[in-house]
């Protein structure tokens, strides 16, 4: 497959997740306690999509979104999902209990984005991706195509990963250390949001930082990241 | 660049079987495909049916029949692939595998059970929990190429993926996609839906009724081989339909709940409408996502009546859940393959199950019986939880 040859602008960043000294030339890297969302209970996935979008957007009403939510798509890339939730759900089978109906729509990925999209007004296409390889550079590639629509302004691209439970572990080591699904973070909750635009001459393209490899697929965005934030600079960990 | 975009082969099962016989032979034809589910013990909850494969209708290719046997999400999306490879004559090396699939979770509750007993898991099926192992393991089946993506985003994953698949080829980046979904009836998704109160205790789904209780869960998948009309016209394929539009949008409403005035439904299709270059006035079907649920069918009349205007009560609609039940992330793969057989057929399939019409839902939807007509254009709609949209337009070649 060929791809599109589209400079892209990073307008937003944000990365969450609790790095430590690791973290200081990542924009918004700190740790943090998550701020709760009503009727996600469960697990931290949730609220870190919204905490991780919500640094990279600002408030609702702020500049980047204001107009353009008709205009602005998401696209939510994660390689294994919303393991706490979902396993829990499986667990609590396997134990011979009933489900929770709070379950039933916390572990639906698009739900979190059905509560984004209605904070900010944004009401453009909304994708939801995971793959074993290249999540990362399929994601932008995605972005990049919907940027390719004169109707679209922005696409907000959020990585999410939860810290790898028993069973992602178990498959990990299943599929061994030189399967892509090795590249997943190491031992944190960790997302990132980037706010891509085109490039204009006005607003130049980013160029890809260096990844950021504690971070498995995730480093790639990071590195957008750190590059929109620091241009002058390259930073690894 | 901008290029015709044409469906050249595919491989579908729903519970009636594998191919487009046992769609004709049963969605065509109104019956529902529910049962009891025998997959897993459903006296916990308060539903009890489902629409499972079970070996009646056509076999799927590879996968066994025996008592108590469940097949993979692994081994039908082979069997449809490896169908709509044949189907198409091509065997569309380095094309990008796009697929609708949140993993195959009956490996995960093996695990899971493994786990709770002390015992080293040993299923090595639990690999496919992981949503991108599927389109992985189907790439290297196949020698297709890359990206290997699975689409996660519930009741519209499948579609867009072929929406995307179309996308890519449309824009030149690949000249040939295989693309798809693929859901089986699980305890753990049924579980969850069961908690939420969404599935029938009547044990029918009655789409646009009346008496509409909720949806039921059903086995599908299909798989979808799109390539440029230019490829397939070169090399003597027969294009089977083309992927003219598609659309995708947010309601920005609710968590869960679909807008009341379908106002995502409105905007996707006429982002698909507008992409084919296609007047409302051509459409000769839509095949509505129609769930059977109380909100759902309500606000997708709403929004049907702004998408055709005044050419509303003209078009004939159905959802065809009311025959193979909801199949999640593969329904909007099993419902362009029943759109595509709509066009091919000359013959719209029914909405199973509507015999007392909602005074809300007061358009043309063919309740339960099925009619001939030639149509040109048709328009597949589906929707997810968080207010997510998407719609495709196929046209007839």
């Amino acid at each position: 497959m060929t791809t599109l040859d589209l400079p892209r602008a990073v307008v937003g960043a944000a990365c969450l997740a609790p790095w430590g000294d690791r973290a200081r030339d990542v924009p918004g890297a700190a740790p943090v306690d998550l701020t709760s969302v009503p009727g996600f209970v469960t697990s931290r996935f949730n609220p870190l999509v919204a905490a991780v979008a919500e640094q990279c957007l600002g408030a609702p009403g702020g500049d980047l979104v204001r107009g353009l939510g008709e205009r602005t798509a998401i696209v939510l890339a994660t390689a294994c999902g919303d393991t706490t939730t979902s396993d829990l759900a499986t667990r609590k089978l396997v134990a011979g209990q009933v489900h929770s109906p709070l379950l039933f729509f916390q572990s639906v990925t698009t739900s979190i984005l059905g509560h984004l999209a209605k904070r900010y007004g944004i009401t453009g296409p909304v994708s939801c991706v995971s793959a074993c390889e290249d999540l990362a550079g399929s994601a932008l590639r995605l972005a990049d195509l919907l940027l390719f629509d004169d109707e679209l302004e922005q696409v907000l691209v959020i990585g999410v990963e939860l810290a790898p439970n028993d069973r992602v572990t178990w498959v990990r080591d299943r599929l061994g250390a030189e399967h892509p699904l090795g590249r997943l973070p190491l031992g944190e909750d960790a997302a990132v949001a980037l706010l891509l635009r085109r490039a204009t001459p006005g607003r130049p393209a980013v160029p890809p930082g260096p990844p950021h490899p504690a971070y498995g697929w995730l480093g790639q965005l990071v590195g957008l990241c750190t590059a929109a934030a620091h241009p002058d600079t390259s930073t690894t960990d | 660049m901008s290029r015709e975009v044409v469906i050249t082969g595919y491989g579908v099962l729903t519970a009636f079987g594998f191919g487009p016989e046992a769609l004709l032979d049963n969605v065509f034809t109104g019956r529902p495909g529910f049962a009891p589910v025998t997959r897993f013990d459903s006296t916990p909850y308060h539903a009890a049916h489902a629409a499972t494969y079970g070996g009646d209708g056509p076999e799927v290719p590879g996968v066994p029949v025996e008592p108590g046997y469940t097949p993979t999400q692994a081994e039908v999306l082979h069997a449809c692939a490896a169908e709509a490879l044949r189907m198409s004559g091509t065997d569309a090396a380095g094309a990008p595998v796009l697929l609708g699939t949140n993993g195959d979770h009956s490996a995960a509750r093996s695990f899971w059970t493994d786990h709770a007993r002390g015992r080293a898991p040993g299923d090595p099926r639990t690999v496919d929990s992981l949503p991108g192992r599927l389109p992985e393991s189907l790439g290297a089946a196949f020698g297709l190429g890359t990206p290997r993506l699975a689409f996660v985003n519930a009741c519209v994953a499948s579609t867009n993926a072929i929406g995307h698949g179309a996308e890519l080829v449309r824009r030149g980046l690949a000249d040939v996609v295989v693309c798809g979904g693929a859901y089986l009836v699980t305890e753990d998704v049924f579980a969850k839906f069961d908690s939420g109160k969404a599935l029938s205790r009547s044990g029918a789904v009655r789409p646009f009724a009346a008496d509409r209780d909720g949806l039921l869960h059903g086995d599908g998948a299909a798989v979808l081989v799109l390539e440029s009309a230019e490829r397939a016209r070169a090399r003597g394929a027969e294009p089977l339909a083309e992927v003219a539009g598609w659309g995708m949008s947010s309601d920005a409403h609710h968590v869960i709940k679909p807008h009341p005035k379908g106002e995502g439904l409105v905007r996707a299709a006429r982002a698909a409408l507008r992409g084919a270059g296609v007047d409302v006035e051509r459409l000769g079907y839509v095949n509505a996502h129609g769930t059977g649920t109380p909100l759902n069918d309500v606000a997708e009349t709403a929004g049907l009546r702004r998408i055709l205007g005044a050419h509303a009560p003209a078009v004939p609609i159905s959802s065809t859940k009311g025959s193979t039940g909801h199949m999640l992330e593969a329904t909007g793969a099993v419902e362009a393959v029943i759109t595509l057989l709509a066009l091919r057929e000359g013959l719209l399939p029914p909405t199973t199950g509507l015999r007392v019409p909602d005074p809300e839902c007061d358009l043309d939807y063919l309740p339960d019986v099925g009619r001939r007509a030639p149509i040109t254009h048709a328009l597949s709609l589906n929707a997810a939880f968080g207010g997510v949209n998407a719609a495709l337009v196929l046209k007839r070649v």
